[in-house]
């Protein structure tokens, strides 16, 4: 190794004009002295081999007192630069270029002059002839301060031509990333935190509600240097120039956000991500998601990355969706409509069969040479019976079928379930299906929506019904029941003799769009969850244990209120009733 | 047409009786008004297993049911009744537009099948090719023509 001095070559040491490729360090050797002096002594002829411990015990003993931000990048130090003052260097110093520095400690404590003194090493890890550059601090009253500089010289053509192509192949990057990204240099309100941590400041968010101003003026100095394609894109800015300058036209349009940011930077999280409005350079406001990556050691200090997805293509589709669900009920209703059609025409060409007949009748009474007026008379009145049947068929489907409200009314609910099983009477004969009915008398009243409570009825029954197309006819059997349990609630249960539902499919088919069923819908049952939870109930499903399915709901009634006054005195048992119905 | 003939269906139309089954009585009921207002006399079931009670071979000059009834579908009944009574003439009524259900049963004999709401003119038309029918089949009937 060869060491060069330059005794008084250039006189000053190097200065603003390399700042930002040259790394810094300052040392303090008070501790070092000792070592220093006895080592000159010891070792004048300084390409000697250095004794490892002997060298550990100088580079311990040497102190940190400043680094700059590229010591930083290029040594891989932590970016907080605390981390870093007061250490020893031995900790930190890569190891193959230890001995050139010990050196160069030794050369500059022994020597006299205020010049500098110089090292070359080949390589330090990527960086090629790398020189290391120290001299003691011109004040005399820092005696100890010795100041070390490292420059990579940059003339190895391969080393510069590695660099500059990953320079390049990281501008190619940011700039083909398929989403907008701006590029910041944070450093200037990392220089501020310094100053304010030095001052003893670590609650910055109380710190930041005192001095609002210091939010103002990060938000100032922290400036965009760089932005994509994606991001000109998003903003609708035609040229690079709108997007360079201070970060404030990115977070101005969401309250707050300025704030939350710079607490972030401070506290020195690597990722930052909230959810921002951006007013674009067109006028267009947008819900971006920001996504903010603040550098840590061996990245580059003086790029913060900000990425944005535009979310608000996302939040329409969301708004889109709550829309949906809010239609998903009227289309559970129209789906079991459309199952039911056959069922809907048959029970609505009845009354109107007997209509036609009975007017036709009325018709040849009339034309007769002497109408038979009587006859008229009862053939009419069957008219205006069957005509009203006919309209309450149609009140019923519409009720069904129609968007509306849901009412809350007393109800009894066994009557609920009659006018079930009347209206799906045609379509559960024409698939062989019997249906038994044992319903509790006197239940107490439930209150709930009548047109909700028989779509979850009908839609069981359907389930079930669909369920049983495989059974041989003599097994097409579906029992409904009711009853009350000791907490005074419904208890309603369907049973079929159906396939069953697979076990693995059991916590899944209440799942929106869950569905077997080739053409159905997979709504059914999440409706009717949703409907019994809205009357205060739980609905369950299971498989009977001699085949087929069931499915059991309970609702609270009118009694329950005596009932729970009832069981706080005491006087019941306190007990969670079963939610799926017993079988019987 | 023959003179036998026409004498055939005045006279039959004096005496014949239709079975008219439907589970809905309000269907029952209109029929059994528009049938005496053709003049003929009726009888009605409300349910399918009621005629199957009742019926003995030769009762009922015709038949007029509904296809889809609780208990038992016209099809079926069409199969127990003609097992009974091979020539009794059946009409079908149905609220369903069934083409299956309609195929078989026209392919089985019945004399007509028809979607509700039904014409009167129509069914009148059927009822009397129905009885006609009957007539000309009847066991103690004169030789049928060529
Ligand atoms: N009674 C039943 N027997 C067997 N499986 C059932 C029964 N009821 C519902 N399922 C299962 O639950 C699934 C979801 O039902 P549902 O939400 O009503 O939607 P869909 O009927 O449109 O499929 C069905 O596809 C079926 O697999
Ligand atoms: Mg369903």
């Amino acid at each position: 190794m060869e060491s060069v001095d330059y005794p008084t070559q250039g006189g000053q040491p190097p200065t603003q004009a390399a700042i930002g490729q040259v790394a810094y360090w300052q040392f303090n050797v008070t501790r070092a002295r000792a070592l220093l002096e006895s080592m000159d002594a010891a070792c004048p002829g300084r390409d000697q081999e250095w004794q490892p411990d002997r060298l550990d015990m100088l580079l311990s003993a040497v102190r940190i007192l400043d680094v700059n931000d590229e010591a930083i990048r290029l040594f891989g130090l932590p970016a907080d630069r605390d981390k870093v003052l007061d250490r020893p260097i031995a900790s930190l110093w890569p190891e193959q270029s230890r001995a050139a520095l010990g050196d160069l400690l030794t050369t500059v404590a022994a020597s006299a002059h205020k010049g500098t003194v110089a090292r070359e090493i080949p390589t330090v890890g990527r960086l090629q002839h790398v020189v290391l550059t120290g001299w003691k601090a011109f004040d005399p009253r820092c005696a100890d301060t010795v100041f070390v500089s490292v420059r990579a010289t940059l003339n190895a053509p391969n080393a510069v031509i590695e660099l500059e192509a990953s320079q390049k192949r990281y501008r190619n990057m940011i700039s083909s990333l398929p989403i907008p990204v701006w590029q910041i240099d944070a450093r200037p309100a990392g220089r501020i935190f310094d100053r304010l941590r030095a001052n003893g400041i670590t609650d910055m968010a109380s710190y930041s509600d005192e001095h609002p101003e210091i939010v103002k003026l990060a938000c100032d100095i922290v400036q965009v240097f760089d932005v994509n394609k994606e991001a000109m894109v998003l903003f609708g800015g035609k040229h690079r120039s709108e997007f360079i300058g201070s970060v404030k036209y990115l977070f101005s349009t969401t309250p707050g956000a300025t704030k939350r940011v710079m607490l972030a930077h401070f506290s020195g999280v690597r990722n930052h991500v909230e959810e921002l409005k951006v007013r674009t350079f067109d006028g267009r406001l947008l819900d971006v998601l920001l996504l903010m990556t603040f550098p840590v050691p061996g990245e580059r200090l003086d790029t913060t990355i900000l990425m944005m997805i535009d979310n608000t293509a996302r939040l329409e589709a969301e708004a889109k969706l709550r829309k949906i669900e809010a239609d998903f009920s009227h289309a559970a209703r129209l789906s079991t409509l459309g199952e039911m059609t056959t069922s809907i025409a048959h029970e609505i060409k009845q009354p109107l069969s007997a209509i036609l007949m009975n007017a036709q009748t009325s018709l040849r009474y009339l034309r007769r040479a002497e109408p038979n007026l009587g006859k008229v008379d009862i053939l009419t009145s069957r008219v205006v019976e069957s005509a009203q049947r006919a309209g309450d068929i149609i009140g019923r489907i519409q009720d069904m079928a129609g968007k509306r409200e849901a009412t809350s009314t007393l109800l009894d609910f066994n009557d609920v379930i009659r006018q079930c099983v009347v209206f799906l009477r045609h379509e559960s004969e024409d698939k062989g299906v019997v249906i038994t009915t044992k319903l509790q008398q006197d239940l107490p009243a439930v209150r709930g929506d009548r047109i909700q409570l028989q779509q979850v009825i009908v839609n069981l029954i359907v389930n079930s019904i669909q369920a049983m197309k495989k059974a041989p006819h003599v097994h097409r059997d579906i029992y409904l029941e009711t009853r009350l349990d000791v907490n005074a609630r419904v208890v309603f249960s369907i049973r079929d003799t159906g396939t069953g539902i697979p076990v693995d499919h059991l916590d899944q088919i209440f799942d929106g769009f869950f569905t077997t069923k080739e053409g159905g819908l997979g709504i059914g049952l999440a409706i009717c969850q949703s409907i019994i939870k809205a009357h205060g109930g739980e609905i369950a499903a299971a498989n009977r244990p001699e085949g087929g399915a069931m499915f059991g709901f309970s609702i609270p009634t009118t009694a329950m209120g005596q009932l729970q006054s009832a069981q706080s005195l005491g006087t019941f048992p306190e007990r969670q009733d079963d939610i799926v119905p017993r079988i019987i | 047409m023959t003179k036998v003939h026409c004498v055939k269906v005045c006279e039959l139309t004096l005496t014949p009786i239709i079975a008219v089954v439907d589970d809905d009585l309000s269907i029952c009921n209109a029929l059994a008004e528009l049938l005496e207002v053709f003049d003929v006399k009726c009888q009605i079931f409300d349910r399918p297993e009621k005629i199957l009670a009742a019926h003995t071979r030769g009762r009922f000059d015709c038949l007029i049911t509904d296809l889809n009834m609780k208990g038992m579908s016209g099809l079926e009944l069409q199969e127990k009744l003609s097992a009974a009574d091979p020539d009794l003439p059946i009409i079908f009524m149905s609220a369903q537009l069934a083409p299956e259900a309609k195929a078989r049963a026209l392919r089985l004999g019945a004399v007509a099948f028809l979607n509700k709401p039904i014409s009167d003119d129509v069914l009148h038309g059927h009822i009397i090719s129905a009885l006609n029918r009957r007539s000309m089949d009847k066991p103690d009937d004169l030789p049928r023509e060529p």
